[in-house]
């Protein structure tokens, strides 16, 4: 890591012990109107967070289909986050009811696969809540710790231990 | 940037107006350039100049911390981005040489002038580095003083301010000690591509810091002799604190040392809570008397009275910050003069009528915005400007250019993926914490990746004109930026492929910004790794996007104002006079809102009538051309940007249609019901009921059938409750000020009760002193410990802790004005929201798509907000915002069409079984169901109502909707890349 902040540069033997420890890998659904730009308000705002989780950016909670979520968990996703708008303030009048709906369905079916409850939330977030998001990322990520990693997650063994972390 | 590149603008820089004789829609100005020595048309800011100038100067953008050379950029994003050569600093000019020389090269001039051929070479150059070096030969040491004839019907003012000169002030050591710094410094050294890359340093030897002080009101409030509030400082010195302690952890102590703070736009009073709770920095009331070295080594000590603590303090510091007030720019009062406007007693460009004009000066056709006209915060600079361009419209109708696109060849973007990457440092916003480079080397690594490279600001013309060179040296047909959020600068980046014939949609954006660098700073490591999966997945989402193609609608040319207060009815003026159609909606039976009888006397501060006021803007509403609807309100309304349905319930039903909206139906007042006997004693009044008592005699003060001897005025009621309301709502200062001013005039003994005195409109900190010399008692109190009002069936006397004699009191009086609070409408901000999706606040209050850059637009397209809707505010902002949001209107509809977003839903009529459930789902009504053969149905859904939400995509059964833009296969993708293996 270069100096320019004045910050000096971990070395690489030190990080070994970071390196081995398993965090887990999570996959956060987001609408672009709501948790989307929720994340962003956490950033403008530098409200820190854990961070091992990506987003991906839909257009509407409600095109966030089972399918997903399904995939998700088969490449080993220790836990998998759908966040949309609040009821009643879906930019899309009531897609978020709509992905409600759908969730149910993906609840069920993520159940009846094997993987603990705590792996899959809905969560509903709005633009100017950048320092809730920021809360449910470090409580999700925590309560998926605690979960250990996903079943289905073991096999991947490049999603679990051992990942050499490069610069 | 936006502004270089647009065709109907010219920037002229480093020049100025030496001349201006006409009249509004009329002006001929004379405008004097000055050369820059280098070919702004041939200048491609390589740098290469830089480095062989051997001249070394100070860099007055960094203040003076930085040095430059003689040639230089003024500022990374400056534009145009061409460099310049300073004639003060260069060897070339006639001052290095002697009058020998001088003869000589005069006469070589006069010689090549004759032939036409340029003068100057090189090598008779006293210095010629620069020139040889640039090899675009942009280098000109022939270019002259040129004067430019301009004819225009408008002019605009917006010439900003400048630092007051800190060194006036002895007693604080600016310019004796180096690290006495002022808050433009600091900046500075804040800044990502400043002086010291982020970090906080002592000048005198480049050590951090640890304890920093800020004195705030430095030049303002009575210091130098200038009494206004400079705005802004407050707020920058909080932000600077919380900016200081997330960037250097070695900063142990940060002390900000204010009179009042004055938090008094939107989310402000929740930010400096926000410094507060996180313990960003000490706040202690007290005006520092004098700096003196400190004893041990180096420090400095500031002597100030705390006076909240009643203790006198000696506070150590390593490094202080004087957060200088803005003071008027040295050239504005020549510049006033030559174009005919007035300034006002410190030299700012004075505004026609303090109480009620946003932008106008003196002088008709001549308008001001920003900080010219005195110290502003950027969301109402930016209001203002936008609100200039609507009054300046109307000098230039007649002269409307419409939309001229040259026709782009396509680039060749077909066959297999080449993605090219760009890694965007951000300054230090991302590379403070990411490997910029190395994230540029992974990516070159990853399948389908031609080319991957870093770029300090991918978003300036220089690193867009990179991206656009690389596009065609590599041949690339997909793009992916790793930057900010797409949020930001998504729009900007399509615009500058589109403009080269690459299809905008084949654009990506990884944010490793908003949401990496950012908030994972206190993980460098796994922000690394997050960083490289968001590329790798970017980079997986863009081999699978394909090419869209912008459709258009027609626009129709009208507008919708809803509200007939002073908001409203300035933005329906400003639309309607440039002609085109407009609806002004009135609930009630008046127009006026809260500017109308009996709710407004007198406007502050200069105490002009509101009647007066009302009826100048009313006449010219009705000479504008609008349509006004009294008694009428908006039963329902559907649609988008350029054609909305309002269905109009007033004595007649009526549907209009509409191209935009603008939201500007006010604020309700708070209701103290239960506080301070409001409701059970009978002389406790609102601010507003005493405002209107003053209607019903000339003579006297007299309200609720009481002449009062005795007046208390209590201060954010309803306001920064952190049960309640948690804002400040800006306007009750300056009013309770101006009605206590009033009963002191009378000879009324008057207590004003505060917490901060917030006197932020122009002219109100002039009136708060005034009230103070006039006998007004002001006792400031504390948020925990309320002012409590005393007596048997009658308000008697108000009992409260003094905070700054630090004893309990008890004030006689015999009325209490409650200055109440401005809360959100809610039924109607509720309704409206619920008609046209425009997002509401956490305050209750409509939210803005952006605080700077969007004062006045909702995340709608086509719906604006202007006035008290969007927050808090007192009627010069109010009208700036209308005039704003009038302006943003007409620029949808000064044309016939509105494009339409091609990332929308589409079926595929072979896997369609005709089940409707797209229809069921859609709230739009997109899907219909179309009966192909008798009794085969199939989905159709119409581009023009689909929204793109991508709903029935994930909801039909037969996979047969592909939600364009947003496909499964990209979103499959996505996820595979998030698990690949490592590349490294």
């Amino acid at each position: 890591m270069d100096d320019k902040t004045g910050h000096s540069a971990k070395s690489k033997g030190s990080r070994k012990s970071t390196s081995t420890r398993w965090n887990p890998e999570i996959v956060v659904f987001a609408c672009n109107w709501c948790s989307y730009a929720g994340a962003d308000t956490a950033g403008v705002s530098r409200v820190q967070h854990e961070p091992h989780f990506r987003m991906i950016r839909v257009m509407c909670s409600g095109r966030i289909q089972p399918a997903f979520v399904f995939h998700a968990f088969e490449k080993g996703a220790d836990g998998v986050l759908v966040s949309g708008c609040h009821i009643g303030d879906c930019h899309y009048m009531f897609g978020n009811e709509r992905a409600l709906e759908q969730f149910e369905i993906t609840k069920n079916v993520v159940r009846i696969l094997g993987l603990e409850e705590g792996r899959l939330r809905l969560e509903w977030i709005s633009a100017a809540e950048g320092a809730r998001f920021a809360k449910v990322i470090d409580e999700f990520t925590k309560e998926v710790r605690k979960l250990g990693p996903s079943p289905y997650g073991a096999k991947n063994s490049s999603a679990a231990w051992g990942k050499k972390a490069t610069a | 940037m936006d502004v270089g590149r647009h065709p109907l603008i010219d920037v002229v820089t480093n020049a100025e107006v030496v001349a201006c004789e006409g009249g509004s829609g009329d002006f001929r100005v004379r405008v004097l350039k000055q050369p820059r020595f280098v070919r702004e048309d041939l200048c491609v800011a390589c740098g290469l100049c830089v480095d062989t100038c051997p001249v070394m100067a100070g860099n007055e953008f960094d203040v003076g911390l930085k040095a430059r050379k003689a040639v230089y950029r003024p500022f990374p994003q400056s534009v145009p981005a061409a460099y310049v050569i300073d004639p003060e600093y260069c060897l070339n000019f006639m001052g290095y040489l002697s009058d020998k020389q001088k003869q000589r090269v005069e006469k070589i001039r006069e010689t090549k002038a004759k032939k036409h051929q340029k003068a100057i070479y090189a090598n008779m150059l006293v210095c010629g580095h620069c020139t040889k070096a640039c090899e675009v030969e942009a280098i000109d040491f022939d270019m002259r003083p040129e004067e430019i004839d301009l004819e225009v019907g408008a002019i605009i003012v917006a010439v900003g301010f400048q630092e007051f000169d800190a060194r006036k002030l002895g007693n604080y050591g600016y310019g004796r000690f180096p690290d006495v710094v002022t808050s433009l410094e600091i900046e500075r050294m804040l800044n990502a591509s400043g002086v010291t890359s982020g970090h906080v340093v002592r000048p005198s030897d480049m050590t951090t810091p640890k304890r920093i002080v800020f004195i705030q009101c430095v030049g303002a409030r009575g210091e130098g002799g200038r009494p206004y509030c400079s705005r802004f400082c407050c707020m920058n010195a909080v932000k600077d604190s919380m900016l200081i302690r997330q960037h250097d952890p070695e900063v142990e102590e940060v002390t900000i040392l204010y009179t009042d703070l004055r938090a008094f736009g939107k989310g402000f009073d929740d930010f400096v809570q926000r410094s507060r709770d996180e313990k960003s920095a000490t706040y202690i009331r007290g005006r520092p008397s004098k700096i003196e070295r400190g004893e041990e080594g180096d420090s400095l000590l500031v002597f100030v009275e705390d006076t909240l603590e009643h203790q006198q303090r000696r506070i150590g510091a390593d490094l202080v910050v004087l957060s200088v007030a803005a003071a008027p720019n040295d050239g504005a009062t020549s510049l006033a003069g030559l174009l005919g406007i007035a300034t006002d007693e410190y030299g700012f460009i004075a505004r026609r009528d303090a109480a009620v004009s946003a932008v106008e000066s003196t002088r008709d056709g001549i308008f001001v915005c920003g900080s010219a006209v005195g110290p502003q915060v950027i969301p109402d600079c930016v209001a203002q400007a936008s609100a200039v361009a609507a009054r300046a419209q109307l000098y230039l109708t007649g002269h409307r250019v419409e939309r001229t696109e040259k026709p782009v060849e396509p680039l060749d973007l077909a066959g297999p993926p080449r993605v090219g990457v760009f890694v965007c440092h951000c300054g230090v916003n991302i590379a403070g914490v990411l490997d910029v480079e190395s994230l540029a080397r992974f990516a070159a690594s990853l399948p389908d990746v031609a080319v991957a490279t870093d770029n300090l600001f991918v978003c300036s013309s220089t690193g867009q004109e990179e991206l656009v060179a690389m596009i065609k040296e590599h041949r690339l047909n997909r793009v992916v930026i790793a930057a900010c959020t797409p949020r930001t600068h998504e729009p900007v980046f399509r615009e500058t492929l589109a403009r080269v014939g690459f299809n905008p949609y084949l654009l990506e954006m990884a944010n490793i910004r908003d949401q990496c660098s950012w908030v994972h700073a206190e993980h460098r490591d796994e922000a690394q790794e997050k960083a490289k999966a968001l590329i790798r997945m970017g980079v997986a989402r863009a081999r699978h996007l394909e090419p869209l193609h912008e459709g258009e609608l027609p626009m129709t040319r009208s507008a919708l104002v809803i509200g007939g207060g002073i908001a409203g009815i300035q933005a329906a003026t400003d639309l309607a006079v440039q002609g085109f159609p407009v609806a002004l909606v009135e609930k009630t039976d008046r127009l006026g809102g809260r500017l109308r009888r009996p709710n407004l006397k007198y406007l502050y501060p200069n105490m002009r009538s509101s009647a007066e006021v009302l009826e100048e803007k009313l006449k010219r509403l009705q000479s504008s051309g609008a349509r006004v609807y009294l008694n009428t309100d908006i039963e329902s309304m559907t649609g988008y940007v350029g054609n909305f349905e309002a269905v109009l319930k007033g004595p007649d039903r009526e549907t209009l249609r509409v191209g935009a909206v603008i939201l500007a139906f006010g604020a309700d007042l708070h209701d103290p019901a239960g506080e301070f006997g409001y409701g059970t004693l009978p002389n406790v009044v609102t601010s507003a009921e005493f405002e209107r008592a003053l209607f019903e005699n000339e003579d006297a003060v007299v309200v609720n059938g009481v002449k009062p001897r005795r007046v208390s005025f209590v201060l954010c009621v309803g306001s920064r409750d952190p049960n309640g309301f948690t804002g400040c709502s800006r306007y009750c200062c300056p009013t309770a000020i101006k009605q206590a001013l009033m009963l002191a005039e009378r000879g009324i003994d008057t207590t004003v009760f505060y917490r901060d005195i917030r006197t932020i409109s122009t002219g109100a900190e002039e009136m708060y002193r005034k009230a103070r010399g006039t006998g007004v008692l002001f006792i400031r109190i504390r948020p925990d410990r309320k002012p409590m009002v005393i007596g048997e069936g009658r308000a008697e006397g108000v009992r409260c802790f003094d905070d700054l004699l630090g004893r309990e009191l008890e004030v006689p009086t015999d009325l209490v004005v409650l200055s109440v609070g401005m809360r959100p409408n809610r039924t109607d901000t509720a309704r409206f929201h619920d008609m046209l999706k425009a997002s509401v606040g956490l305050d209750g209050f409509f939210l803005e798509r952006h605080p700077e850059l969007a004062p006045v637009e909702t995340a709608v397209e086509g719906v604006f907000i202007a006035g008290t809707v969007q927050g808090p505010k007192d009627i010069v902002d109010s009208v700036a915002q209308a005039s704003a949001a009038a302006a943003k209107v007409s620029v949808l509809l000064a044309y016939n069409t509105v494009r339409l977003d091609p990332a929308v839903s589409v079926v595929d009529p072979d896997r369609c079984r005709g089940c409707g459930t797209c229809v069921d789902v859609c709230e739009f009504h997109a899907p219909l169901l179309v009966e192909k053969e008798p009794g085969f149905y199939s989905a159709e859904i119409n581009a023009s109502l689909c929204k793109g939400c991508g709903t029935c995509a994930s909801w039909c059964p037969s996979g047969a909707i592909t939600a364009k833009h947003f496909t499964d296969r990209q979103v499959h993708a996505m996820i595979d890349a998030f698990f690949a293996e490592e590349v490294s």
